[in-house]
């Protein structure tokens, strides 16, 4: 490995922690040192810190009729949103709807409720701009319908679904839960969550630390808690609170929150200037990111290389890019999201995905074009 | 497109005050200027009967809403200044009026300049001609989906469409100060609120009796203050220490009077502290017959210790009346968080509901309970709350 600074393109798997955040969350660590379930005043003061985070989470995201539930990250808050519906609701119908091009955490969830406990599920399919259709949604509600999850910005290919428009349908069918993974949404695109019933996010995608996330849950609804035991964050997920971790979780929420404008603005020309060469460069590459997407995520493949090889050959270089995304790269050797759009085998085979970071500037995506060019022409398969 | 570009302030009661209106004036202005330092481009302008704020570009909601926090403002109008040039007028409100939804107006003229060579109606006719002229409205007097205010004064000409309602009451301070008894329960954050929108403000007495009450309970007094900090921007909160006070009560008193004796120890406290922070009055949070302690025969037994008015703004509300207000103040949720307080320990099973002072007087009479109340005002503890505090210590 050469001795330079490593370039880190991969964002959407994992952001670098600021500086800030740690010093908040060490600061917490030692200064209030009493769990907060506690009823001494060390417990006390814990506990009035933590409703300040949490209250600083809901102003930050503008919602009012919203409860924060901190859990360990966002495949728990996937499972608890998902899970915590069918089962508390089961009792008003047993058809549930999502899309192909979910998350693992939510996809296998569904799997789950499927397989082991009879419930019915529709996949919904995406098309070519790896989004649902919305016709497609509106078919596939019946009367049994309790519960769809849709993430808004897609981990691959940065694609973003109509959230507006599907919470509007939604809003016609009171009985129906709508939740949204917003992981790779928070601070990068802006929407309206207030529209939403259950809203996920998570620590590291937002250079918070790993292992934290926030279920944000409609105060009206009710979730069959996945971990029973003390009532800890309203009954619904029991186990002592990290009161750093929520605090700090709750800073940076803010900090990603403060003036997203002009971080798109900020990534914006970097993402063009990644997608101008790779247009220039057609013999070789396919971009599977619609111009409408997420500028924070670029996905394309190879069209006569294989991915793998050139991931590795550019982490040799210190230039970390991700093949399909980290959740599932060990696993599968191609990215059903892809798949989904309509590609062909050798692309969907050997997608590509950068994502970037207001960390990251002009001269490390120049370093990267110029490192993948010579890679790419200089690999024979 | 036309964009309102002024909020018209339109006072309170304060209009009838004769001599003190300027002071009122002032300090409602001082008030809407403190609520608002957060709002960079506004621009205040106190005239005679009104106060302008002039948006300079600021959105305008946020600003109606801070402002409906203040007492001492009537009501307030989104307004669009313009000159008092009748081809003006005319563009500007059938630019405004286009912007409405509905398909019928009325026009409501004011002349408060009486050397305008037009009167009201003639200005109402010409406007409301020009504008049956351009676009497909009618006009219906009676119940008209659009109202269309015009006002004429000396400087300019003041055209809207939409009012809203403000707090009512006094400008904060124009009242004098208040000694307000904070226990943290649901009624005194509502007293208190009461007290500021007659322009009265307050200071706060708590009693903390610990290890009975919890240390803990001055977070829950921190965010009821910071919440009531809206409505005055500092407010001093005094906190007694009442154990020794309490624990010779249960001493000396029969157990059925222990609740009547303690509440007169409390206002012989509020009473000294409101003399030494120079204030002519204390106020609760009690109502009439809620606990034993309130009902009129305890009040009356219990007001004895003290010359001074104590003024009870929740006395005649129900309960439910008083919840309603303190949701919509936002005090409620911080209300409801489980404290024990002064009196809700030591709860006698049957306190009395009507004392008699003879006994009262023979319990008071078995202990120096003076050189305690000395000793409680020597230590007592003050707290600042004010409404830009740092409450996190840069941490969030």
């Amino acid at each position: 490995m050469p001795e330079s600074k490593i370039i880190y393109l991969d964002n959407a798997a994992n952001t670098l922690v600021n500086p800030e955040i740690l010093q908040t969350y060490q600061k917490v660590i030692e200064q209030f040192i009493a769990n907060p379930s506690s009823i001494h005043f060390e417990g006390q003061k814990a506990s009035h810190l933590l409703d300040i985070a949490r209250q600083q989470i809901l102003d930050c995201f503008h919602l009012s009729n919203h409860e924060v539930i901190f859990t360990s990250g966002a495949t728990e808050a996937n499972n608890l949103a998902i899970k915590g519906t069918a089962f508390q609701y089961a009792n008003r119908g047993r058809h549930i709807i999502t899309s192909v091009a979910e998350h693992p955490s939510v996809l296998e969830v569904f799997r789950q409720l499927e397989t082991k406990f009879q419930f019915t599920v529709t996949y919904l399919p995406i098309n070519k701009d790896g989004i649902i259709d919305i016709d497609d949604l509106k078919k596939a509600i019946t009367n049994e319908t309790i519960f769809v999850s849709l993430m808004a910005v897609n981990n691959e290919t940065g694609a973003i679904n109509p959230i507006k428009e599907i919470a509007s349908i939604l809003s016609k069918h009171p009985k129906i839960i709508f939740h949204v993974d917003a992981v790779q949404a928070v601070g990068k695109i802006l929407f309206d969550y207030s529209k939403v019933d259950l809203i996920t996010i998570a620590g590291h995608k937002i250079n918070a630390l790993n292992s934290c996330g926030v279920l944000l849950k409609r105060k009206k609804i009710d979730l069959l808690p996945l971990l029973a035991g003390g009532g800890q964050e309203g009954g619904i997920r029991s186990g002592s609170n990290d009161v750093a971790m929520g605090v700090s979780l709750s800073k940076a929420i803010r900090l990603a929150l403060a003036d997203v404008p002009s971080k798109i603005e900020y990534i914006k020309p970097l993402n063009q200037q990644i997608r101008s060469y790779l247009l220039a460069n057609a013999d070789l590459y396919e971009i599977n990111t619609p111009n409408d997407a997420s500028p924070f995520i670029i996905n394309f493949s190879l069209k006569n290389r294989k991915a793998s090889v050139v991931v590795e050959a550019l982490s040799n270089r210190g230039i970390m890019i991700s093949s399909t995304s980290a959740c599932h790269a060990r696993k599968e050797a191609f990215s059903y999201v892809v798949k989904a759009m309509g590609k062909a085998e050798q692309i969907y085979s050997n997608t590509l995905r950068v994502s970037l970071d207001t960390t990251n500037t002009k001269s490390d995506v120049s370093l990267f074009l110029s490192s993948l060019d010579e890679v790419v022409k200089g690999i024979k398969r | 497109m036309i964009t309102y570009d002024h909020i018209m302030v339109r006072f309170g009661e304060l209009s009838t005050k004769g001599k003190n209106k300027k002071d009122f004036i002032k300090t409602l202005a001082v008030n809407i200027r403190f609520a608002l330092k957060d709002f960079p481009l506004l621009k205040i302008e106190t005239r005679y009967d009104h106060i302008y704020v002039a948006l300079n570009g600021t959105d305008y909601q946020p600003v109606i809403l801070r402002l409906q926090d203040i007492s001492g403002i009537h009501s307030l109008s989104l307004v669009y200044k313009c000159s008092r040039d009748m081809e003006e007028m005319k563009q500007a409100a059938l630019n405004l009026i286009k912007e409405e939804k509905g398909q019928t107006f009325k026009i409501k003229c004011k002349r408060s300049d009486k050397k305008y060579p037009l009167v009201s109606e003639q200005i109402t006719r010409e406007i409301a001609g020009h504008i049956l002229r351009s676009i497909t409205l009618k006009v219906d007097v009676h119940q008209p989906d659009i109202m269309l205010s015009i006002e004429v004064r000396e400087e300019a000409t003041y055209i809207f469409c939409h009012t809203f309602l403000g707090a009512g009451g006094y400008p904060l301070g124009v009242g004098g100060k208040s000694m307000h008894m904070l226990s943290g329960g649901i009624d005194s954050p509502v007293a208190a609120f009461l007290m500021m929108k007659r322009g009265v403000m307050i200071e706060c007495i708590h009693f903390a009796s610990p290890p009975y009450t919890q240390a803990g309970v001055i977070y829950k007094l921190e965010d009821l203050l910071h919440t009531l900090n809206k409505y005055q921007p500092r407010i001093r909160l005094h906190i007694i220490p009442f154990t020794k006070i309490q624990e010779a009560i249960y001493d000396n008193a029969d157990e059925s009077y222990c609740i009547t004796v303690m509440r007169r120890m409390m206002f012989r406290l509020a009473d000294r502290l409101a003399k030494r922070r120079k204030c002519p009055v204390i106020s609760s949070g009690e109502s009439i017959g809620q606990v034993a302690s309130q009902t009129l025969q305890s009040m009356h037994v219990i007001n004895e210790v003290t010359n001074t008015p104590i003024l009870r703004p929740c006395a005649t509300m129900d309960k439910t009346e008083i919840i309603e207000i303190s949701r919509k103040i936002g005090t409620y949720d911080i209300s409801i968080r489980p404290y024990e307080d002064c009196c809700t320990i030591f709860t006698p099973k049957a306190p009395k509901t009507s004392p008699r002072l003879d006994q009262v007087l023979t319990f008071e009479g078995k202990f120096d309970y003076e050189t305690l109340i000395r000793e409680a005002l020597q230590n007592v503890e003050i707290k600042i709350l004010a409404f830009d505090d740092e409450k996190t210590e840069g941490i969030l």
